[in-house]
């Protein structure tokens, strides 16, 4: 479905794309709606007594009300970053004297950019960090970490909504619950890059202090990200990035500041950027979620179906389709998969090889360097479907001894 | 282009010159961290002349059919000849024109092997 809303499509007609994980297409209302922004209302924001800054400050403005609204947000609790990675490094950062040495914990189905900042900031803070593991089911262990969260007590819990990797979908609002039954003090962190594509997120119903995504991974453009943080804890903040835009009065020694969120946006914002991820939210509202799931839930079933039988073929992720999203890695027996995805490059089906920015799930749990994952999206058919596994079977061939 | 070419394909079922010498010269063993391959290139080497070559490793078809073909090319050549031999080099022994991403694979061996011969000569100094 949709395939024809995206422009890609028209000037590569035969590509299949499975790796929107990494990155989606965009569909031309997005594309549109940057070209109408600098051609008819483009200036800075915030600044200009003039009317197209003023225009633009309002349509800046607007867009962070539809994404506040989006994810069930106030619009102050919207700060705008350069991506999820920004999102949370800049919260780690912000978090670093509030949270002393306490414990962190976080899991080893991260991607690198939610366990990292944690990591590197439990190095900064000497305090104790611990990393949930998985089960045989590629499922958090959450007896593990209830207990870290009774026994070490930490400020910061940080876990993925969904996994780039295994497409297990972590069941958020009951695991915030019982945390906040142990201990109500634990600031709970959620990443949503893989997530917010695929469902419905609504930051007042999970219940968590923080969550960060994407836009890039939501049909809007690179470089612009979300980073929602709850009021109570936006206020204990503590400022990390300075200069034009975020103050209130400068004086030699010293500073005041904006209100948040605009203390938290230094410098110029990514205004297209802004413009492109509203257009991105209004386009998956027109297609409207319940759609996208059955899409979604349909070709992933296919995908099981038709790819996990093929010989040789070990998937790294549930197969039950309950609470599991569009993405699935897998291994080809005997076949490397830079090779595979080289080879798939040939039959124009373009997958990702790789650690998937989850070394640690990779070497320790997988106990293999790399794998290939194939991410699926509203522009992806059951033919494509078709054509991948007939090409993974020629592939085989090809390789056989 | 399809660069799985028979000939490559048969340097990664079959490769040459694969396995561990108990004595050598030199040796190095190479990674490439984002993709786990892994290269060890052992080397003997008499008046600065490889006399023999053994490698051992895991990675991908490009990886391993490189450092294959790289052995069988290099046994008997001046450690001269190897230092000086270029990527563009290897790239024609393949056969094939590689795509960016698919270069570091291919240069690991070339990498290891060279090192290894740095290793020798850094020792005789």
């Amino acid at each position: 479905m949709n395939r024809q809303d995206f422009p890609i499509f028209k000037n590569h007609s035969k590509l299949i794309y499975f790796d929107s994980a990494a990155s989606s297409h965009k569909p031309q209302s997005v594309l549109d709606s940057i070209m109408d922004f600098y051609a008819k209302g483009y200036s800075n924001v915030h600044r200009g007594n003039y009317t197209l800054s003023e225009y633009a400050t309002d349509l800046f403005e607007a867009a962070r009300k539809d994404v506040a609204t989006f994810i069930g947000a106030d619009h102050e609790e919207i700060i705008f970053t350069s991506g999820t990675t920004d999102s949370i490094n800049k919260l780690a950062a912000s978090l670093k004297p509030l949270i002393g040495n306490a414990a962190i914990v976080t899991t080893v189905m991260e991607h690198h950019s939610n366990f990292l900042p944690w990591q590197q900031l439990a190095r900064q803070n000497e305090s104790l960090f611990r990393i949930v593991n998985i089960d045989d089911n590629f499922r958090l262990r959450l007896n593990e970490l209830y207990d870290y969260v009774e026994s070490d007590r930490p400020r910061v819990v940080a876990l993925t909504q969904m996994s780039n990797v295994t497409g297990t979908i972590n069941p958020i609002k009951e695991i915030i619950a019982r945390i906040r039954q142990i201990n109500p003090e634990t600031i709970i962190v959620v990443d949503a890059a893989q997530s917010v594509p695929h469902m419905k997120v609504d930051v007042k119903d999970l219940d968590c202090d923080a969550l960060a995504f994407s836009g890039h991974k939501i049909f809007a453009p690179t470089g612009i990200g979300v980073l929602f943080v709850k009021k109570s804890l936006l206020a204990k903040l503590t400022l990390t990035v300075f200069g034009g835009g975020m103050i209130n009065k400068v004086e030699r020694l010293n500073a005041s500041w904006a209100n948040y969120p605009t203390s938290f946006e230094a410098g110029t914002p990514n205004i297209e950027g802004v413009v492109g991820l509203q257009a991105a939210i209004k386009y998956v509202e027109s297609i409207g979620f319940d759609n996208i799931i059955k899409h979604e839930n349909e070709l992933s079933k296919y995908f099981v179906d038709m790819i996990a039988k093929i010989d040789g073929v070990k998937i790294f992720g549930p197969i039950n389709m309950a609470d599991r999203g569009p993405v699935f890695s897998f291994a080809v027996n005997n076949i490397h998969p830079h090779d595979l995805a080289t080879m798939l490059n040939e039959y124009n089906i373009a997958v990702r090889a790789g650690h998937h920015c989850a070394q640690i799930l990779h070497r320790e749990i997988f106990k293999v360097a790399a794998s290939t994952r194939v991410s699926l999206s509203v522009y992806n058919t059951k033919d494509e479907i078709d054509a991948l596994a007939d090409a993974i079977i020629n592939i085989k061939n090809k390789f056989k001894r | 282009m399809d660069i799985y070419r028979e000939n490559l394909i048969d340097h990664y079922n079959n490769p040459r010159n694969f396995g561990e010498m108990s004595k050598c010269d030199a040796s190095k063993e190479v990674e490439n961290i984002s993709c786990g391959d892994a290269i060890k290139m052992q080397i003997k080497v008499k008046d600065r002349v490889i006399k023999d070559i053994k490698f051992k490793g895991e990675g991908c078809a490009v990886a391993m059919a490189s450092a294959s073909m790289l052995t069988e090319k290099m046994i008997g050549k001046s450690i001269e000849y190897v230092l000086t031999f270029s990527f563009d080099d290897l790239q024609k022994l393949l056969g094939v024109e590689l795509s960016p991403s698919r270069i570091k694979c291919a240069n690991l061996s070339l990498e290891a092997l060279k090192s290894a011969i740095n290793t020798l000569t850094a020792k005789a100094n």
